[in-house]
């Protein structure tokens, strides 16, 4: 499909570079937004087409992780329902539409903060190795996704979320 | 699993997170209204006929005589709040001063009462802007606002060194005979905030926590984890684990002074040629509290910037030991390294709560003047959840 996305990004990016900012002249509160805007699609533009597949790795990886806790550990008292109705789906959720995804994510999520905060992690166990590879890997994902908000250091190292979620789904946690 | 729609909450789950989370009076009323005001329609920029109107009412009701205002205009730059300037004619007199007002929302929410009192109160102690009058609630101005001086000078340099300064002056760094200059007045400054007894001060808008107990970090976790709870779209272990390190960790204030909570590089202003300090600016965050706190704050390598050799220079300013060896000489106190340690990490635990949680709340509610830098300073929180990871880890590895 023609124009792509990534395309008519870059036509907005022009225009706003070339003839916009130069027209907001005197305008400093204008130029200095239309400079965020600009610096705003530069970042879409960059992770854009890996909306899907990213809540799709947060669901794998959390799956994988309270899995691997209830073997170890058990939950104790608490009822995870998001991570037990994800189990049921048996790996059809990457079928749903990304909202769907995206309310999963906060779910499984909020059920593994309640773990986290109500469990006792002992330090040096398998458990709280496993949930630091688990942590690190979220932290790569989010740094990449980041590179280019002008925030994250050394961004010109740090490899596009595409690369990193090939490179995570190659090496599951 | 109900999730909680946080644009809409309703009285009593707001009720409920007041009383998970107890914090100071004027903390819990802005964070509140806040919340309040969420519910309300999206934020839109006023008109400035509005604004004019609004202002001139303000003063005309607070000064005897002849009141006009001319040339009100909106100032660039800023990290939250909306700065406009303006020139204030009164009995033939003519003033240039800013009107800095609340947006919907913003990065951090805060009281204007405080910064307010907190300036007020240091005048004659550090160099910061006259501060004339206040509208805490917004109910004459349209949002929380305060009028204060003009003050001469730059926040960051017309050629700086390095990369950083592009936001708020984060990172700036300064040309080697500019921080010459700069560097001791910065650290003195700091001393003096400390020093102050602010025992007699007009300061009724702070609380006081207990010296000798853990009341003031108690405090500090308790409100940056309401605005976790209040802001965030998703739960991060990171987050998660600090918020139990940081309660586990809780360190005793032995002597409870004023904190500044954002003295760093872009928060005061300075003559280029001089290099004189004209004004400490910022005071939104400040509060009664540990040393350690401030200390930690300007340390944050986040807020370095490198010497022509490489070498990290603490603000841009100085290295991390002259910074630290000049401030005990000055102020008296002994800094004391696990304490500097805990704040370090209730620093990044703040930052990553207002990067990764406030600034995205405020964007998607489109409640603030600024909602595309909002939702670019994710980044922030990113960065600052990336730091906070490893100092938790050194912590555990006894490297802290």
């Amino acid at each position: 499909m023609f124009p792509t996305v990534n395309q008519s990004i870059e036509s907005a990016c022009k225009a706003i570079q070339e003839i916009v900012i130069p027209g907001l002249e005197g305008n400093g509160f204008a130029q200095e937004q239309a400079s965020m805007v600009l610096a705003q699609f530069k970042q879409i533009a960059d992770v854009n087409a890996s909306q899907y597949t990213y809540l799709s790795t947060e669901l794998r990886d959390t799956i994988a992780l309270l899995q691997r806790w209830e073997a170890l550990q058990g939950f104790g008292d608490q009822q995870l329902t998001t991570y037990q109705q994800l189990l049921d789906s048996n790996d059809d959720f990457h079928k749903q539409p990304l909202g769907t995804l995206q309310e999963w994510v906060v779910g499984i999520k909020t059920e593994l903060e309640q773990l986290i905060t109500s469990t006792e992690l002992v330090e040096g166990s398998g458990l709280e190795r496993l949930l630091h590879r688990y942590i690190e890997r979220q932290l790569e994902r989010e740094t990449s996704w980041f590179r280019l908000s002008g925030f994250i250091s050394n961004a010109g190292e740090v490899d596009a979320i595409d690369v990193v979620l090939r490179k995570q789904s190659e090496s599951p946690l | 699993m109900i999730v909680l729609d946080k644009r809409y909450l309703n009285d009593q789950q707001i009720e409920d997170i007041r009383n998970k989370y107890p914090v100071e009076r004027t903390i819990d009323e802005a964070l509140t209204w806040k919340l309040q005001r969420r519910r309300g329609e999206d934020y839109a920029l006023g008109s400035e006929e509005q604004l004019f109107n609004r202002l001139t009412s303000f003063l005309q009701a607070r000064l005897e005589g002849s009141v006009e205002i001319s040339g009100l205009e909106r100032i660039a730059g800023g990290g939250s709040k909306e700065m406009f300037k303006f020139v204030l004619h009164h009995n033939g007199q003519s003033k240039g001063l800013i009107l800095r007002m609340n947006p919907g929302e913003a990065i951090v929410e805060t009281h204007r009462l405080r910064e307010f009192e907190v300036i007020a109160a240091m005048k004659g102690v550090v160099p910061v802007p006259d501060v004339y009058w206040v509208d805490a609630d917004g109910s004459e101005l349209g949002g929380g606002a305060m009028i204060c001086g003009f003050v001469d000078g730059v926040a960051k340099p017309s050629e700086p060194v390095g990369e950083g300064g592009a936001v708020s002056g984060i990172g700036s760094g300064f040309p080697a005979p500019l921080r010459a200059k700069l560097a001791a007045p910065f650290v003195e400054y700091l001393a003096r905030i400390h020093q102050f007894d602010w025992s007699d001060a007009e300061l009724s808008s702070l609380d006081v926590p207990k010296s000798g107990t853990n009341e003031a970090a108690l405090w500090s976790i308790h409100h940056w984890s309401r605005v976790w709870e209040e802001d965030s779209f998703v739960p991060h272990p990171v987050i998660a684990l600090a918020r139990k390190w940081l309660l586990d960790n809780m360190p005793v204030t032995q002597e409870v002074c004023i904190v500044h909570n954002d003295y760093r590089n872009g928060n005061f202003m300075f003559d280029e040629g001089s290099g004189e300090i004209t004004a400490i600016l910022d005071w939104e965050l400040a509060r009664l509290g540990d040393i350690h706190e401030d200390l930690a704050w300007v340390l944050f390598p986040g807020f370095a910037s490198q010497d022509e050799s490489g070498n990290p220079l603490v603000c841009g300013l100085l290295s991390r030991e002259q910074f630290i060896e000049d401030y005990q000489r000055l102020s008296g106190f002994l800094v004391d390294e696990t304490r500097l340690h805990y704040y370090t990490i209730m620093n990044l635990y703040k930052l990553a709560v207002l990067g990764f949680a406030s600034n995205v709340r405020a964007a998607a509610d489109k409640q603030t003047h600024l909602d595309v830098m909002m939702n670019l300073s994710a980044g922030l929180g990113c960065a600052s959840l990336n730091g906070l990871y490893q100092a938790l880890c050194a912590s555990n590895t006894g490297e802290g």
